[in-house]
């Protein structure tokens, strides 16, 4: 095997692994500590407060939040129903996040397929992809959304491929244009000179350049998609009760706004938190991945 | 003229290639026509604009069509025409029987992978090698070609190699599958003196070893005379002048040609006034009637600007595009 070492892979680990490169970003440790607290709400959500985030207890009714004299689950206060705020968190944050990564993670894809075809190939389907995406652009999310789920009727599905359909143009967009630049130049043409074929070309060549703007595109979206979930929800053509989403928590709330600011201020911090930490990952993410932006998360002194 | 293909490892027959712009389509290549036997070095000198690289990209597949357009001619890699091929059969030689090497290394490096990975891609590509047996070719080519601490610098980035470094990965990346011809689209412009150099070197020693055939596109005449066997002498889209290396310095045929040798600095003659080639080169936009060098040649006569010269054999082994190309031999 003449002097050339066994194992490849571990002469590449030059770089620092994920997890120190993390350790770095104090901002993206607090994203990914708030991240943990959500899945264990939205563990405990499904499993051990299934039962107090329903149970009804009318004497109980808008109890202000932070009176530690009472049970826990009455800390975050109480609904106008005597039902636990902090247990309704907890409930509604699986479907909240559910529908969001479907709908985001949906177009993002799609999206994401379309455009590297619309700016790798060009001609006429390209064409035709791009005026799709700018009539879907042109019409008003929130009207489509109605439109569609008075048709076909609300349900989780239905509301995924809406908010996935109603997204998508912003990432065949931009993917477009990024490849669009990225595919004249040279390495591109290195690679095809050495035999790369379209699909590589594409996959392994073009994507890994586009992807950290498009992530970036996603988290932000994640925000947008959530909200737009809360609006639907509150126009009753979203998440249907008895089910719970932080956006139809905020929607219930708002009769109360004045005397019980606790229901809707709870499900909101919940949504900006928890959008927050997407953006300030994805942030992270792409300083990470990125070769020449990656010193910035190494250990002083030892770059290479 | 006749042609024997069974030498030459790449026959490039009366080329045209066109490319479409926002007014009438713009002819950069003008019926160019040149041979490469196996195992040789040819030139292809001229200067900026004259057709060289889209030359090499028409071989290599790289004109995208539209805007480009190949009009007429034939590219006969070992036999077999490139531009009657399917683009996939195409792709399949290019890398493993046919290479390039390109003028800007650093930027023909793709910045999110690192080098080692990218050289490992050509074996993928061809189906060549499982990963792993990749990973450890990747690092023998770099110790070929004068890589220091090859299995480490594998798992660095290209933005983290000088240009030198970046070219000589570049050639690892050409050399990697043991290709019959290689061809190097101005290696050295990007790099300094010594490092030019030292790329030079490289090329030679790896050309003794392999035997490949090597098309050296420059207009650097110090290296024609380093490496070359043969020059072809491209101006203005067409073939002007074509002879052995030694032919070329010591009794060039076309003005054109001796325009150019006379525009070098030379270490003999210390006192020798430079001698720049007056006027522009030709707008490939606004093609001229006649020879396309005649607004510029000392010799031109009236006939110049009417008729196009002939490509004419002069002597075996010669070739010039001027009408008083018998003469000057005479």
């Amino acid at each position: 095997m003449l002097s050339a070492p066994e194992n490849p892979e571990a002469l590449v680990a030059a770089t620092p692994s994920l997890a120190q490169m993390l350790w770095r970003d104090s901002l993206a440790v607090a994203a990914l500590v708030w991240l943990a607290v959500v899945a264990v709400a939205l563990v405990a959500g499904l499993t051990v407060l299934r039962e107090s985030s329903v149970s009804v207890q009318l004497v109980a009714r808008n109890l202000a939040p932070f009176d530690f004299q009472r049970d826990v689950l009455q800390w975050l206060g109480t609904d106008s129903l005597g039902r636990s705020v902090l247990a309704r968190l907890c409930g509604a944050a699986g479907p909240a996040l559910a529908v969001a990564f479907s709908a985001v993670g949906l177009s993002l894809v799609l999206g994401t397929g379309l455009g590297l075809l619309s700016g790798y190939f060009g001609g006429l389907a390209g064409k035709v992809i791009l005026r799709t995406a700018d009539m879907i652009v042109g019409f008003p999310t929130l009207l489509l959304a109605l439109v569609v789920l008075y048709i076909f009727g609300p349900s989780v599905s239905n509301l995924v491929i809406v908010l996935a359909v109603t997204r998508m143009p912003g990432y065949v967009r931009l993917a477009h244009a990024e490849v669009m630049e990225v595919r004249e130049r040279l390495f591109v043409d290195a690679a095809r000179a050495l035999g790369a074929g379209h699909t590589r070309l594409i996959l392994t060549h073009i994507l890994p350049i586009v992807a950290p703007t498009l992530l970036t595109l996603a988290s932000l979206n994640l925000a947008m998609v959530m909200l737009i979930e809360a609006g639907l929800s509150f126009l009753g053509l979203g998440i249907q009760p008895p089910s719970m989403s932080w956006g139809l928590m905020v929607a219930q709330g708002r009769a109360y706004l004045a005397q019980a600011w606790w229901l809707t201020c709870f499900p909101g911090l919940a949504i900006m938190l928890t959008t927050m930490a997407f953006n300030l990952l994805a942030s992270w993410f792409r300083t990470a991945t990125d070769p020449q932006q990656r010193w910035r998360l190494q250990p002083r002194g030892t770059k290479t | 003229m006749t042609l024997d293909p069974r030498g030459s490892i790449l026959d490039i027959r009366d080329l045209h290639v066109s490319f479409r712009t926002s007014g009438s389509p713009v002819t950069v290549l003008n019926g160019v026509t040149f041979q490469v036997a196996r195992g040789e070095v040819l030139a292809l000198l001229g200067e900026s604009g004259s057709g060289k690289s889209v030359t090499a990209a028409a071989t290599m597949g790289l004109i995208e069509q539209p805007p480009g357009s190949i009009d007429r001619g034939a590219i006969l890699f070992d036999g077999v025409n490139l531009l009657g091929l399917s683009p996939a059969d195409h792709r399949r030689l290019c890398g493993e029987r046919l290479s390039l090497v390109f003028q800007d290394a650093l930027a023909a490096l793709n910045p999110v992978y690192p080098v080692g990975w990218q050289i490992a891609e050509v074996f993928r590509i061809h189906g060549r090698a499982d990963r792993k047996t990749a990973a450890l070719e990747s690092i023998k080519l770099m110790e070929a070609v004068g890589i220091p601490a090859a299995a480490e610098r594998a798992g660095h980035y290209p933005h983290q190699f000088s240009g030198g470094m970046c070219q000589r990965i570049m050639i690892a990346m050409a050399i990697a599958l043991q290709p019959e011809l290689i061809i190097a689209d101005e290696p050295t412009t990007a790099l300094d003196v010594t490092i030019q150099a030292q790329i030079v070197e490289l090329l030679k020693a790896l050309r003794a070893r392999t035997g490949a055939s090597l098309v050296l596109i420059t207009h650097d005449l110090g290296l024609v005379a380093e490496l070359a066997d043969r020059v072809v002498v491209m101006y203005g889209g067409r073939v002007v002048e074509e002879a052995g290396v030694h032919d070329i310095f010591a009794r060039p045929l076309h003005p054109y040609t001796q325009a150019l040798l006379a525009s070098q600095p030379r270490m003999d003659r210390s006192n020798a006034e430079l001698r720049p080639i007056r006027g522009i080169p030709p707008n490939p936009a606004a093609p001229l009637t006649g020879c396309a060098f005649h607004p510029r040649c000392p010799r031109a006569e009236a006939r110049c600007a009417q008729e196009a010269p002939a490509d004419q054999m002069i002597a075996p082994g010669r070739r010039s595009a001027c009408h008083f190309a018998a003469e000057m031999l005479a």
